[in-house]
């Protein structure tokens, strides 16, 4: 595992724990407890660090790049994978 | 409600007809049938793990949820769900995209190759997704006797005749195609929805202040002890990198990195519709119907009172999207617990590949029917009842799944007791055999570490050549 990829891991189950402090679910913000509104924020947090974590990792490593967005995005385009399995 | 039925019927029909027309193709093929040929792109596949996730219970239930039990609790099932696709990326997506296989079942199987695994897992599988089928089920029923007049029962069985057929016949191939066009369906309707209510209302800030005036409740953190929201969260954080109908997704995908692109992305249009759905059809839902019988039928309301016929037939066709893209899905990994799990070792070599399909075809049919039965008297709150059943997935395959891949000390009895102890553990505490304050998915994954833990100190060691294998699925 990258360290980037494990400094997100670590700072998502961080920023969780931390909205799950007690003193949050008592405070309210526009009427709801501010629980809540650290949870909706780990929501957009979460996906944007992800996919920043992924694509920084991929820019350092061109040679894992092959085809990920082409023309086999769709169910029955061309295979670029060899280990099919009849059963 | 004539537009809305014809609506609702062509939608029908073209699924059906997206079954049909590429089960020629798969019918002959395990690899097909189950996993699309490995060649699912990173768009159609983020799309389509976004629609297998987002269900009935992301639309109807999510809002229901957040109308009786408030939005904190909401937000907190539904935010470990958003933290679970990262896990997912990062700790399962690349070395079980590698592995290459068909299900869960087989890496565990493979992993910690024992009886207890290769049986007890696709049983929890089955019983666990049937719950949560049913739950999807009665979101369809509602909605079509709500916004459509059909009855209830009726509109169950209309509803799982269409996606059992095209499942049972068209395989993953059918399921992508559908599930892409239901993903682009709901997000229209649920980001339209709010897009509109938050025009004629004002910010989702002054949205929820208007709510929480009328109905302080809908923004505390009050309606359960402090150990179910947690609970919440921890079930759909685990479960995202185990669960099976995202787990074959992962295996549908091209390569390791699409399969990891495909869950980002599909995690992000995942969270912006929940947001949405949340924090401002909900509040707004709240003012308009302060006493509803069943919360759920919350958006059913809303969309009857603010929105002119046509728009409620595509919102109609967009909760059955919702709860079709995540039945089909469920049914098909519930199909190939039973088909290739459970069934597929005793007569992959005995049977002929026409037998085969017929089994594949057989299991989904079964499956489905039991939880039509099931459903025409289904559970409240839908949401909370297939949480429950998820969370026995949660508690018994993470642990051993996390460790198989990345802790070189798990070995076969480390793997076993984990599977079984999560289990037995969830189980206990979930039916109340003991009464303790802890969320039952708590409970499990402890006891589920703890074998883990100990089988893998105390066990024998894994062979050279399984740590070579384990390690070869991380480059």
């Amino acid at each position: 595992m990258r360290r980037s990829e494990a400094a997100t891991l670590v700072f998502l189950i961080a920023f969780a724990a931390f909205a799950f402090i007690p003193a949050w679910r008592t405070t309210e913000l526009w009427g709801m407890a501010v629980f809540g509104w650290l949870v909706a924020a780990l929501m957009v947090l979460s996906p944007l660090l992800a996919l920043a974590t992924f694509v920084a990792g991929r820019s350092r490593e061109p040679s894992t790049r092959a085809g990920s967005v082409d023309a086999a995005d769709r169910p029955g385009g061309s295979s670029t994978n060899a280990d099919s399995e009849p059963t | 409600m004539l537009l809305e039925r014809v609506l609702v019927g062509i939608y029908l029909a073209a699924c059906i007809g997206i079954g049909i027309a590429v089960s020629k193709r798969v019918f002959g093929s395990g690899d097909e049938y189950w996993v699309a040929g490995r060649r699912i792109g990173t768009v159609v596949n983020s799309m389509a793990i976004m629609a297998a996730l987002a269900s009935g219970g992301s639309i109807i239930g999510v809002m229901g949820l957040a109308y009786a039990q408030g939005i904190p609790a909401t937000l907190a099932l539904f935010g470990g769900a958003v933290v679970g696709f990262p896990l997912a990326s990062i700790l399962v997506a690349k070395p079980l995209r590698n592995f290459g296989r068909f299900t869960i079942t087989d890496f565990l199987s493979f992993r910690y190759p024992h009886a207890v695994v290769r049986y007890l897992v696709p049983l929890l599988i089955v019983v666990a997704f049937t719950i949560y089928i049913v739950a999807q089920l009665k979101a369809a029923g509602i909605t079509a006797e709500a916004l459509l007049g059909i009855p209830y029962n009726t509109a169950l069985t209309l509803a799982t005749v269409v996606f059992i057929t095209y499942v049972s016949f068209g395989g993953m191939v059918a399921i992508t195609w559908t599930d892409v066009i239901q993903g682009v369906l709901m997000v229209i309707v649920v980001l339209g929805t709010a897009f509109v209510l938050t025009l004629r209302v004002g910010s989702p800030f002054e949205i929820m202040s208007q709510a929480t005036a009328v109905a302080p409740e809908l923004g505390q953190v009050s309606h359960m002890p402090v150990s179910g929201y947690l609970g919440y969260f921890i079930i759909w954080a685990t479960a995202i990198p185990v669960i099976p109908h995202i787990v074959m997704r992962v295996f549908t995908a091209k390569d390791a990195d699409s399969a990891r692109l495909s869950l980002n992305l599909s995690m992000l249009v995942y969270s912006v519709m929940i947001l949405a759905a949340v924090l401002a059809i909900v509040p707004v839902g709240r003012i308009d119907f302060p006493g509803l019988q069943d919360a759920d039928e919350l958006f059913l309301r809303v969309m009857e009172t603010q929105f002119p016929p046509l728009i409620r037939g595509i919102a109609v066709a967009a909760v059955l999207a919702a709860v079709m893209s995540t039945t089909d899905a469920l049914l098909l990994a519930c199909s190939s617990a039973i088909a290739h799990d459970l069934l597929g070792n005793v007569l992959r070599d005995r049977a002929s590949a026409r037998t085969l399909s017929l089994v594949r075809v057989g299991s989904a049919w079964f499956v489905g029917i039991v939880a039509l039965l099931w459903a025409f008297n289904p559970p409240e709150l839908i949401s909370e009842f297939y949480t429950a059943g998820v969370g026995i997935l949660s508690a018994s395959l993470f642990v051993p799944t996390i460790a198989g891949l990345w802790w070189k000390k798990a070995n076969l009895a480390g793997g076993v007791g984990a599977v079984a102890s999560g289990a037995v553990a969830y189980v206990v505490v979930q039916v109340g055999i003991i009464d303790i304050d802890l969320a039952p998915v708590v409970v499990g994954l402890a006891a589920s570490a703890a074998a883990m833990s100990l089988g893998g100190l105390l066990g024998s060691r894994e062979s050279p050549e399984m740590i070579e294998r384990i390690a070869s699925l991380h480059v």
